[in-house]
């Protein structure tokens, strides 16, 4: 409120009263003749910036940002006014008026200077009141009007969230009134941050014009939201009693951008409290004029001997032919948030929240799930340019527990620990010292006591079986056989559906009787088990409760009375749980040789970090904290844990222990400290791109797709450490690529249908023509068909680039530039050769001693028609007939006559045809109608003379000549 | 109040020898404010209270007349004149006349014709 003494308040109201007015125009005072009216006036928004303005009409002329300043004058009957002061205003606009001759003027405080685009750096997380000061430290405006202690005055904010989103330094001022529930203004040209402040002041009738008076409804607030889109991401705090008292009514905040981040539950509470606390009437009022109230000043309405408490918010002075002054506050916007889309808070673990900032025109929409292990986050953002939606799901699979003595590990992974830290505390790991009476021999070793002992439970498969003594039960002279096996025990208590299991370790005795009582210990049956048999397995029936078992010797023999028998049936439960019983046990020396110390806060310590363990001496043995701590590397111990439940326990030491292991989790499959798996969409007006992403520890996979107009690209990636893989797909209008170590085509027919196609390779390639140049081509079964064209073209070549020599293969022929070589695959010096001369002329070439040309049927090798023919000579060592009667069949003797036949035959001499005249002359037959030749030398097709033949007939015509002789010489004698 | 008729001058011209008397006083004007509050009472702002002089003409003739109306037919006249109130001589006030309405009848013998000339400052100006 305004400083003034009662007679102006006196005045204010007095018939008659006077007002006067000094101006002053950039500080020179100007004549207030040329003033025809000047109307000051501010309008508030709850918890806002204020700013001060004022209208003139003027005659003079005043230009931008000209500096104005007013007081009004107030007497009645005193000599002299009672001026009061305004701010000073600065002219934003000047308008010539040419009806009046005049300027009307549109002036504003100081605030306006805050109406300048915001330009501070990141401070980053500052206190709100330093960032209130940094902002008035910009603006040049003094700052010691601002409070030490307000609203959320010490909670940090981030003006990083006001640049570069279009923001004018008075909306960060406004967003920073709102979190302060406070008001931002000038008064007296001083710069303040003001609550509402208790004047006291009572207002009646006699300042209120009497036609225009209007009180509405009383205004409060008991429930504060913060809100960030429609009814979609609020929190909010409620005031359940008095909504229930007086309906809902509620403060709503919305967009602003200092709440935008997920900690803004952090400064609700402290505005609901300030807030719940704050009332006001609603009024719309016209007065002769009051003057000395300002912005957020308190004040009563006193009408009709009621109060009215309210605030001032609005006001509208008219110094103009008089004074009048308009007064009102109207009931601020209201709304009602759907509390159950709210929350109330933001829940920095799991939330899910849409950010739409109109500013920038951004949304944001997030809906997460953070544990201490798991962070699972979808988000979608969009921006004009851009669209993005991203799921991740990042399980950080380790675990910290801590424990002293001994620690429990539950949900383990199988595997190594990861960590294991043990504090000092001047007894873990003391050796027991041998005192000086206790005589040790040489062959004493005292070994440090620096166990840990690992175990699980529970889990393992437990075999739980017992040695049992007992007796057998009879009266002296009985045998064996009759009597009872007593154990000394109880009966075994039973489980219906258990198997349980007796074994014998004396041969010398059998099973008998397995009895079985039912939960009263009564006799329900028994199982006989079969002479010689040392084991019994039988499953519990239904209703059993109890076991008891009848054990006989294999001969039966005396016994003397309540003879002890020293058999011990071991009986075997089956697997079952049992809580208490240690399984899996190591017992592993940490290799620590002397005492973990400590002293105060100080403490030795042994830490075993991954592959390191270490041992951080901190304190001597004098128990003075060291300048510098001695590290020791101590050999790291293998501690191994089982699936499931595993504990680690300090032999005989109490300290405190904790430790750092791989938990359960949805990646169990994969033993890891961490996975991270991720995949987003991106989409801009140029480009999508969509990405999978996996990370396991060090190993890091990445599958792409990005699809511009132009291109698609796919990218397959896995990295560990720097070794990576790539695979990569390029296609475009011009081609596609593929770049990979290992291209796979699976499919029932590949085809490959472009017109002219290129293959090309470092080794393989094929030209426009088909024609393909490879290193080896490997065909493990199968046929290679030429069946292009015509036979002619049909050519299979072989070609040596180094010697251009080749062979055609054609269907029918094989063409060698020289002759064909036939060796066996590392041989020595055996081999056939195939040769041809460009003239025509062939051979074949048979290295080796035993080289032989074999022409084989089905059933022998000489049985056939397979046959031999040559245009040339045929040149031997020897040519054979194999005559074995193997062979043969028909057989008689020849019994024509043969002189006759070689007497009737013409011997030749004549040149083959191939020769000219003057060659050598053959002699021989010559088969022909005009010759005479006989028939029995000739091959079947008569066109051969058959050489074995002719010798036989000649060997024949020897054996007739020889009888001849023979006879003739009989004769002779 | 009368004033002494031999003091007014009202833009140089002395009105001694046209006018019979001369009456001083002040005059108040209220702003647009002015009415009952809403407790009853009378409220309003005084703009302010102007030095006033009435003046009554003898019989006048034509030509007279005709200066006459010369003074008073303008938006402004100076006026000196001997201020009972403040006991002083004011020097060229500032003042605007009142509508100057003259009967037929008078002309030639105006007599009972009178006018006022009233200060544009207020009254503190010339204190």
């Amino acid at each position: 409120m305004k400083n003034v003494e009662d007679i102006f308040k006196e005045d204010i109201r007095t018939y008659g009263r006077q007002l006067d007015y000094k101006i002053k125009v950039n500080d020179e005072l100007v004549n207030t003749d040329d003033f025809n009216y000047i109307k000051p006036s501010f309008n508030a928004n709850l918890f806002k910036t204020i700013m001060h303005a004022v209208k003139i009409d003027s005659k003079y002329k005043l230009n931008n940002k000209d500096k104005i300043n007013i007081e009004a004058g107030l007497k009645v009957n005193e000599l002299a006014y009672n001026y009061i002061n305004y701010n000073s205003y600065y002219v934003h606009t000047c308008e010539r008026e040419e009806d009046t001759s005049s300027y009307t003027i549109l002036a504003y405080d100081k605030m306006i200077e805050s109406m300048i685009d915001y330009d501070l750096d990141s401070y980053g997380k500052i206190k709100l009141r330093d960032y209130l000061i940094k902002i008035c430290e910009r603006l040049s405006w003094n700052t010691e009007n601002i409070p030490a202690v307000f609203v959320n005055s010490e909670k940090l904010v981030d003006n990083f969230l006001h640049t570069g989103i279009g923001y004018t330094f008075r909306d960060a001022l406004d967003e920073i009134a709102t979190l302060s529930c406070s008001a931002l203004l000038f008064i007296n040209d001083g710069f303040y941050l003001k609550y509402p402040e208790e004047t006291n002041q009572n207002i009646d009738e006699s300042y209120l014009s009497e036609d225009s008076i209007h009180i509405g409804e009383k205004y409060f607030i008991n429930s504060l939201v913060f809100a960030r889109a429609e009814e979609s991401d609020n929190i909010f705090r409620k005031d359940n009693d008095s909504i229930q008292k007086n309906g809902l009514s509620e403060y709503r905040i919305e967009d602003n951008q200092l709440l935008s981040t997920n900690d803004r539950d952090l400064y609700i509470d402290e505005m609901f409290n300030y807030l719940k606390t704050f009332e006001f009437y609603t009024f719309d009022v016209k007065t002769k004029g009051i003057l000395f109230l300002e912005a957020y000043d308190k004040f009563n309405f006193v009408l009709d001997e009621k109060t009215y408490s309210t605030i001032l918010l609005n006001d509208e002075i008219s110094f103009e032919d008089g004074l009048t002054e308009d007064i009102y506050v109207d009931l601020p916007k209201e709304t009602e948030t759907d509390y159950k889309y709210s929350d109330e808070t933001d829940k920095k673990i799991n939330q899910a929240y849409i950010l739409v900032d109109k500013q920038n025109r951004k949304i944001e929409l997030l809906t997460s799930e953070i544990n201490n292990s798991n962070e699972k986050i979808s988000k979608f953002e969009q921006d004009i340019n851009f669209i993005s939606t991203k799921v991740e799901n990042i399980a950080d699979v380790t675990q910290e527990i801590a424990g002293i003595k001994k620690i429990t590990i539950p949900d383990a992974v199988e595997g190594e620990l990861l960590e294991l830290h043990i504090d000092g505390n001047n007894t873990v790991f003391k050796h027991t010292y041998v005192s000086k009476q206790t005589l040790v021999s040489e062959n004493t070793k005292l070994q440090g006591d620096s166990l840990i002992k690992v175990y699980t439970r529970n889990i393992c498969p437990t075999k739980v079986t017992e040695w049992e003594n007992g007796y057998f039960a009879g009266k002296t002279g009985e045998k064996w056989d009759s009597l009872e096996y007593i154990r000394n025990k109880e009966k075994i208590k039973i489980e219906p559906g258990k198997k349980v299991t007796f074994s014998l370790n004396n041969e010398e005795y059998l099973w008998s009787y397995v009895y079985l009582y039912d939960f009263a210990n009564r006799y329900i049956g028994g199982i006989q088990a079969t002479n010689n048999q040392e084991e019994i397995t039988i499953t519990i029936p239904e209703k059993a409760s109890y076991i008891n078992v009848m054990i006989k010797k294999n001969e039966a023999q005396q016994i003397s009375p309540n003879e002890i028998i020293d058999i011990k049936p071991q009986i075997e439960y089956g697997e079952r749980k049992t809580d208490f019983i240690q399984c899996n046990t190591q017992l592993i020396d940490l290799g620590i040789k002397n005492v973990l110390r400590q002293k105060e806060e100080i403490r030795d310590t042994y830490d075993l970090v991954g592959a390191d363990a270490i041992l951080t001496r901190r304190i001597n043995k004098d128990n003075e904290i060291l300048l510098e701590p001695e590290i020791e590397v101590l050999q790291r111990p293998s501690i191994f844990l089982v699936t499931g439940e595993n504990f680690i326990e300090i032999k005989n030491y109490t300290a405190n222990l904790s430790c750092k292991y791989a938990k359960q989790n949805e990646f169990t499959d994969i033993y890891a400290t961490k996975v991270e798996m991720n995949s987003k969409i991106e989409q801009t007006a140029q480009q999508i791109r969509i990405e999978v992403n996996k990370k396991v520890d060090e190993e890091q996979m990445t599958s792409a797709i990005s699809q511009t107009a132009k291109e698609i690209n796919l990218e397959v990636s896995k990295k560990v450490g720097d070794d990576e893989i790539i695979s990569k797909i390029n296609q475009s209008a011009e081609e596609i690529q593929i770049d990979a170590n290992k291209i796979s085509l699976v499919g029932k027919e590949i085809n490959l249908t472009g017109d002219n196609m290129i293959i090309k390779s470092n080794n393989f390639n094929v030209n426009k023509n088909g024609d393909a140049t490879v290193n080896n081509i490997n065909i493990k079964s199968g046929k290679i068909q030429l069946q292009d064209g015509t036979e002619q073209n049909a050519n299979f070549e072989i070609i040596s680039t180094k010697n251009n020599k080749k062979t055609i293969i054609t269907p029918g022929s094989i063409y060698p530039s020289e002759g064909i070589f036939i060796n066996k695959l590392n041989g020595t010096g055996q081999s056939a050769y195939l040769y041809m001369s460009e003239s025509g002329n062939a051979g074949i070439q048979l290295n080796g001693n035993n080289s032989y040309i074999r022409m084989l049927t089905e059933d022998s090798d000489v049985s056939g028609n397979a046959s031999i023919r040559c245009g040339g000579y045929m040149y031997a060592k020897d040519f054979l007939n194999i005559s074995s009667e193997k062979i043969k069949k028909n057989i008689k003797k020849l019994d024509i006559e043969i002189l006759d036949l070689i007497k009737n035959a013409d011997i030749y001499s004549y040149n083959l045809k191939t020769e000219t005249d003057l060659d050598k002359k053959h002699i021989g037959f010559v088969i022909g109608e005009r010759y005479q030749t006989p028939k029995e030398v000739l091959d079947k097709n008569e066109e051969a003379v058959d050489l074995y033949s002719m010798c036989s007939i000649l060997w024949k015509a020897v054996q007739e000549l020889s009888e001849k002789i023979e006879k003739l010489e009989g004769k002779g004698e | 109040m009368i004033i002494n008729n031999d003091s007014l001058i009202i833009d140089g011209i002395s009105m001694a020898k046209y006018i019979t008397k001369a009456k001083f006083g002040y005059h108040k004007i209220w702003g647009k404010d002015t009415g009952r509050a809403l407790s009853g009472d009378n409220s309003g702002t005084l703009k302010g209270i102007y030095p006033k002089i009435t003046m009554t003409f003898r019989k006048l003739n034509e030509e007279e007349v005709n200066i006459v109306l010369g003074i008073f037919n303008k938006a402004e006249n100076k006026v000196t004149f001997y201020n009972p109130d403040l006991k002083k001589t004011i020097y060229n006030m500032s003042c605007y006349s009142n509508d100057q309405e003259m009967d037929q009848e008078h002309i030639g013998k105006i007599e009972g014709y009178s006018s006022a000339v009233i200060s544009n400052k207020k009254r503190e100006h010339y204190l």
